[in-house]
């Protein structure tokens, strides 16, 4: 499954970021395989307003299906809720969340 | 001509020095746009003779003509707009739409974006057009649009004055561009001056002409006039502390009803900003 990583770095290694839509690094990742599909410098995290729908849009956008990361904000919340992308909370690094994450009910 | 009123924080005496340049000038008109806590009108008691509700236009999708290609919500610099393929469905942020029409713009399918009213505050008029004022709702986000419209309503009298909002923010921008001078007031303490000095960075940016008024002057009174002389700005008038005008501005009661001898100081104090700007 193709999965989003607010992450705080560029490898598996990295920590999952503590802060969803500002992480510093947007991570898509094949849950299944661990292979990363993408690890891009988060291009809207010092923007000044709707930072949460910008990056929900990307994800809805990209294919996206689950999302992992901190707490999301409630217009990002809204956005990807509609779209029916699963939201995995998890707290270090994101080996570990792909591990729970694939384990998960 | 269009003289503006105001300071670099609240509670300076702002409301005290617009209202009073109103009541002693000829052919004055008063226009309040500090709309998120227009006060005015507690001094003017103007006769209100029309109330009109302000709109802007915001986009309204229609997810039977749409066909989600996404071009809307990538088009604006706001994220207003989240367009979800997968449920056929497009949800808009209003409260971070800025009415910029882009959307509507970039949108291929016609019908698919109309732009309906959003009210976003009052307008009232009275005393015969001489007096406006503004209220913004509460809960959104910029003043701006709603100064920039009452600006329709101001009247062509010979003296306009525009009671701005306070600080130094985009709102306080939007009334001074269109002034031809601009009046600060101040109280002389540092703090007082601290912000009247942010103040005057952005009224020698609009390069307006300008002088100050020190409200409530005291013994330290000289804080005001050395940083005046520093800054090589005029000190066009000093109003003592005066407990009398203190209770008076708490009921409600102009300082010109209360000393009745600024009458003649605003009255000066205008012609002088006359012959400045002329
Ligand atoms: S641009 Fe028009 S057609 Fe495309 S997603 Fe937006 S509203 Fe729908
Ligand atoms: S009007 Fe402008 S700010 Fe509002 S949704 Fe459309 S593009 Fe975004």
């Amino acid at each position: 499954m193709k999965v989003f990583v607010a992450a705080a770095g560029k490898d598996l290694d990295s920590m999952v970021a503590d802060r969803f839509a500002r992480c510093p690094v947007i991570m898509g990742i094949e849950s299944e395989t661990g292979e990363i599909l993408e690890a891009i410098d988060n291009p809207y995290k010092d923007g000044t307003g709707g930072v949460g729908v910008k990056v929900a849009n990307h994800i809805i956008q990209n294919g996206y299906k689950a999302a992992i990361g901190p707490q999301t904000g409630p217009n990002a919340t809204s956005a990807l809720e509609e779209g029916g992308i699963e939201l995995f909370t998890f707290q270090g690094t994101i080996r570990d969340a792909l591990e729970a994450f694939n384990k998960r009910k | 001509m269009k003289v503006a009123v105001a300071s670099g924080k609240g509670g300076t005496g702002k409301t005290i020095v617009s209202t009073s340049l109103f009541l002693s000038v000829n052919d004055a008109a008063y226009i309040d746009m500090d709309v998120e806590e227009p006060n005015g009108a507690i001094f003017i008691s103007p006769e209100i003779e029309r109330e009109e509700r302000f709109s802007l236009p915001v986009p309204s999708f229609n997810e039977n003509i749409c066909t989600f290609c996404n071009a809307c919500a990538e088009a604006c610099v706001y994220s207003a707009i989240s367009v979800i393929p997968q449920a056929k469905k497009v949800l808009f942020f209003e409260e971070l739409c800025h009415s910029c029409g882009v959307c509507k713009y970039v949108c291929p399918e016609p019908g698919a974006i109309v732009e309906v009213p959003k009210e976003i505050g009052t307008i009232r008029v009275g005393n015969n057009g001489n007096f406006v004022e503004g209220t913004l709702d509460i809960g959104i986000p910029s003043a701006v649009p709603l100064i920039s419209g009452i600006k329709r309503y101001i009247p062509d009298n010979d003296v306009v004055i525009l009671d701005s909002p306070p600080g130094t923010s985009c709102p306080v921008v939007e009334t001074l561009k269109d002034s031809d001078y601009v009046i600060l007031v101040t109280e002389p303490t540092p703090f007082g001056i601290n912000d009247l000095s942010l103040a005057l960075d952005i009224v020698r940016e609009l390069e307006k002409p300008h002088g100050i008024i020190v409200n409530k002057h005291n013994e330290k009174v000289s804080l005001a006039r050395e940083f005046a002389r520093s800054k090589d700005v005029e000190i066009l008038l000093e109003i003592p502390f005066s407990r009398k005008v203190a209770e008076g501005y708490s009921k409600g009661i102009p300082l010109v009803d209360i000393e009745p001898e600024y009458r003649s100081n605003f009255k000066d104090l205008i012609e002088r900003i006359r012959v400045t700007i002329s």
